[in-house]
């Protein structure tokens, strides 16, 4: 094929005799986006690097062909190399604080890639990294360009990322992870930024573990697991009609557009990650109750709430007037951008924040505001699941003493009994008992956010706060876990307050919801009419950017 | 910009504030020390000095005043940059310390200008260099760290002067005679700020802006300079004020070893025979520079990391 700007013929990546990438090929040509989906440990980020010679220490790459723009990679001397990475192919990486240096502006950053691959003089340089800020739809490009990453949201972390993988016009942009960690309509910006570098002609290769992500702006999709390549095809044909099972399996745990209630995987697929244990067989989908009208099973109310913080001189409105009551057996999710309120108001539910004004009650009694002396007593029925379980662990502690301590709660148990309540708990969330002898460190993702639920039911709660739970989670595991949750609500009839980013999960998940912007909740009711007739212009955005 | 401006003028305020709070405490405690102050002035309890004397002596330093008024005129007469009068040197105490002052400061300031350089080098190599290196490495900063300065020094003597005779083994006048104190001191700081750097570099080295700097094509030698040192320095730096202070500290036992003069062969003296006026003097000397270098350092570690200067108030 001409005009292909990337060729990968039979690559295979070994790390000392582990094979990671094994048989990969592809091409991407000019103005073609091609996307590789798979989930973390599939081999995806791994093969994109080796196109820059980036595969990692002690890397093992070999191919039958590997060329970028007609020259061979592999081989290609140190000096050649780095002309290569940033001339001929821009790397865009997954926003984080620190995928750009903290310490210095942005814009030096960016000025660095047209200083390497350019004959611009230092002026010139500068008036290129303005020009290039304010084509990544950055606004106000002189001051974002003195800027550090810190001082930008997400969005604009990423956007300046994507000026500085551009810099130096590439024919190839390599984009790994381009919207993770990025609020929904904030995705969408930067999706279409990529579609146009796209549509002007630059080869660009998507890498994501998210298909929905990928849905709108690549024209072929390759389906990566385990280090090789097992489906390929438009988008439409890999979504609609996936052929190989493991396709099947992917776009069946994407949770959105699945009614509430209805599990995302079937059993056989659970007992995988949960070594062998088997689940009680779910039957038929979790209906959705209808509220009793006198109110008996309010166990959290929350009634104009207002919280303010003071930062440097300035107050920052985190909570203005909210409120939300959370009932037995039944999840309020509750959405909005980063820095609506949504992680404040989890603090204000969970006590570890007091409002300024309006009150919190649970059971009908006063919760918050209040003195720590008048909760404490009270704390084991309200737990809470974090999105990063793993520092939420000590971790020099077992899975079996995090439980321990939260089983015991400070008071002097025999170990016997302590032991039984361990492995019943870990059998709960679908854990073998032998889980309890290891470190946090050394668990899966999903297996940690299984400890972390089995460590807030430790108590006997009544409500549980779930903050992210599973935003940081590849999707199949994301489905296992929420399908874990669903079971548990059942069972126990808790209530669950569910902060998501994500509308697919909240969707899926909740009988009720709560949109908040700036602090206020804009809309409130049953999941049903918020999303599918919101009345809010705030909604109504989220609802599109979603995609539903 | 005014922030700044506002930031510099707390610290010069808290500078303000550590100097008199160390001319109150060693006030203070130096009236705490048993015994007559008078008597001390006549050269201790051994003396035998006679009530007259004792009498005229306390009344030439105000001895027989209520202590708020000795305390007020000995904070006046600080502030008027009157040290007073050595007993041992038969000298002000400002000219002795002046006469002192520049070869310590010449000799601190180098070994941190060298320790510094020594700690780069050293994590420059070691981390270009592959896993032996960094274990070299960390190994030789570890040795260095806990190696007493008189051992150093003694070592250094023997191999550079009495085996290759390129280095005078005593101080002399000129830059030659500063190489060996200076390494003295400079050697186990090195190992210090080498270790405390070491940790924050190998963080910053696996960190994605090091990949993206090697996506868009920086050398390695440019990625270490530009961006991990930088990440690097941040701990080492604020801690370079203490770092100047016990290199104070330490020139005590290097000046004595190496016949230099300078600050601390004259506290050591003075210590030895009591003169608690020039001791004084050479505390707020000190102090005065401790709390200067730790202005500094703050000075550098704003310019090494910007994000500290957005602190809320």
């Amino acid at each position: 094929m001409s005009g292909a700007v990337l060729r990968v013929d039979d690559l295979a990546v070994s790390f000392g005799g582990r094979r990671v990438v094994d048989g990969v090929s592809f091409e991407v040509a000019a103005g073609e986006c091609v996307a590789i989906v798979g989930e973390s440990g599939s081999g995806k980020s791994v093969t994109a690097r080796s196109v820059l010679g980036l595969a990692g220490d002690g890397a093992r790459v070999t191919a039958a062909a590997l060329t970028v723009a007609g020259e061979a990679v592999l081989g290609l001397s140190g000096r050649r190399l780095r002309r290569l990475r940033g001339g001929t192919v821009g790397f865009i990486a997954q926003d984080a604080l620190v995928s750009l240096d903290p310490l210095r502006p942005v814009g030096r950053e960016i000025a660095d890639t047209l200083a390497l691959h350019t004959d611009l003089d230092a002026a010139a340089r500068r008036e290129r990294t303005l020009e290039l800020l304010r084509r990544v739809g950055l606004d106000d490009p002189e001051l974002r360009a003195r800027q550090r990453p810190g001082q930008l949201s997400g969005g604009q972390r990423q956007r300046a990322l994507i000026a500085a993988g551009i810099a130096a016009d590439p024919a190839l942009v390599i984009a790994d992870e381009p919207t993770t960690a990025l609020d929904q309509p904030v995705q969408a910006g930067v999706l279409r930024l990529l579609g146009q570098l796209r549509d002007e002609g630059t080869g660009v290769l998507l890498i994501s573990h998210d298909l929905a992500v990928v849905r709108g702006v690549a024209d072929r999709v390759l389906v990566m697991t385990d280090g090789a390549l097992v489906e390929e095809g438009t988008p439409a044909e890999v979504l609609g009609h996936p052929r190989h099972p493991y396709t099947k399996a992917l776009v069946a745990a994407v949770p959105a557009g699945r009614p509430r209630g209805v599990p995302l995987l079937d059993a056989a697929a659970a007992d995988a990650d949960s070594g062998g244990r088997r689940n009680s067989r779910r039957t038929g989908a979790h209906e959705p109750t209808t509220p009793p009208l006198d109110g008996s099973d309010v166990l959290m109310s929350v009634s104009g709430v207002r919280r303010v913080f003071h930062v440097a001189g300035r107050d920052i409105v985190a909570a203005d007037d909210v409120s939300l009551t959370l009932r037995a057996g039944r999840t309020l999710g509750l959405v909005g951008e980063s820095g609506s309120g949504k992680s404040t108001t989890a603090r204000l539910l969970l006590g570890l924040e007091q409002p300024d004004a309006g009150e919190v009650t649970l059971l009908g009694e006063p919760w918050s505001p209040g003195p720590e002396s008048a909760r404490r007593a009270r704390r084991p029925l309200v737990g809470a699941v974090f999105q990063d379980a793993l520092s939420s662990f000590d971790p020099r502690w077992t899975v079996g003493t995090v439980l321990a301590d939260a089983v015991t709660r400070g008071r002097s148990l025999r170990p016997g009994p302590v032991r039984a309540e361990i492995t019943a708990l870990l059998g709960t969330v679908g854990l073998d008992a032998d889980v309890a002898a290891r470190r946090p460190l050394h668990l899966s993702g999903g297996q940690r956010q299984r400890v972390s639920i089995a460590r807030a039911l430790a108590a006997d709660p009544r409500v549980l706060i779930l903050d992210e739970p599973v935003s940081a989670l590849d999707v199949s595991v994301q489905a296992q876990v929420l399908d874990l949750l669903d079971r548990l609500q059942r069972e126990r009839n808790l209530a669950y307050l569910l902060i998501t980013h994500d509308l697919g999960v909240a969707l899926h998940m909740s009988d009720d919801l709560a949109v908040l912007q700036h602090g206020r909740v804009v809309e409130h009711g049953p999941a049903s009419t918020v999303l599918e007739d919101p009345q809010h212009p705030y909604a109504r955005r989220l609802r599109e950017a979603a995609g539903l | 910009m005014p922030g700044a401006r506002r930031w510099l003028l707390l610290r010069a305020g808290g500078v303000v504030f550590v100097l008199w709070a160390a001319a109150t405490v060693t006030f203070f405690a130096l009236r705490l020390i048993p015994g007559d102050p008078a008597e001390a002035i006549l050269g201790g309890p051994g003396s035998q000095a006679g009530p007259e004397a004792l009498e005229q002596v306390r009344r030439e330093y105000g001895l027989d005043r209520p202590l708020v008024v000795q305390y007020l005129a000995y904070l006046g007469r600080l502030l008027a940059g009157d040290l007073g009068q050595s007993y041992s040197l038969r000298e002000p105490v400002a000219s002795a310390i002046g006469e002192q002052l520049g070869a310590t400061l010449t000799l601190a300031v180098s070994a941190l200008v060298l320790a510094w350089a020594l700690a780069c080098a050293l994590a420059a190599w070691s981390v270009r260099g592959g896993r032996v290196a960094w274990a070299v490495g960390s190994g030789l900063e570890l040795v260095a760290a806990a190696v007493p300065h008189f051992w150093l020094a003694t070592v250094l003597i023997l191999f550079f002067s009495t085996t290759l005779g390129v280095l005078p083994p005593v101080s002399v006048p000129g830059p030659l005679g500063v190489v060996l104190p200076a390494l003295t001191l400079a050697v186990p700081l090195a190992g210090f700020l080498g270790q405390v750097m070491r940790e924050s570099l190998l963080s910053a080295m696996e960190s994605p802006f090091v990949t993206t700097a090697r996506a868009r094509g920086e050398s390695e030698v440019r990625i270490f300079w530009r961006h991990t040192l930088r990440h690097a320095a941040i701990p080492a730096v604020g801690l370079s004020g203490w770092a100047f202070g016990s290199l104070i500290s330490g020139a005590v036992v290097v000046e004595a070893v190496f016949a230099r003069q300078g600050l601390g062969r004259s506290l050591l003296s003075a210590v030895q025979l009591r003169d608690v006026t020039l001791v004084t003097g050479i505390v707020l000397v000190v102090a005065l520079a401790y709390t200067l270098m730790t202005l500094l350092t703050d000075v550098a570690d704003r310019l090494v990391d910007p994000r500290t200067r957005t602190v809320p108030r």
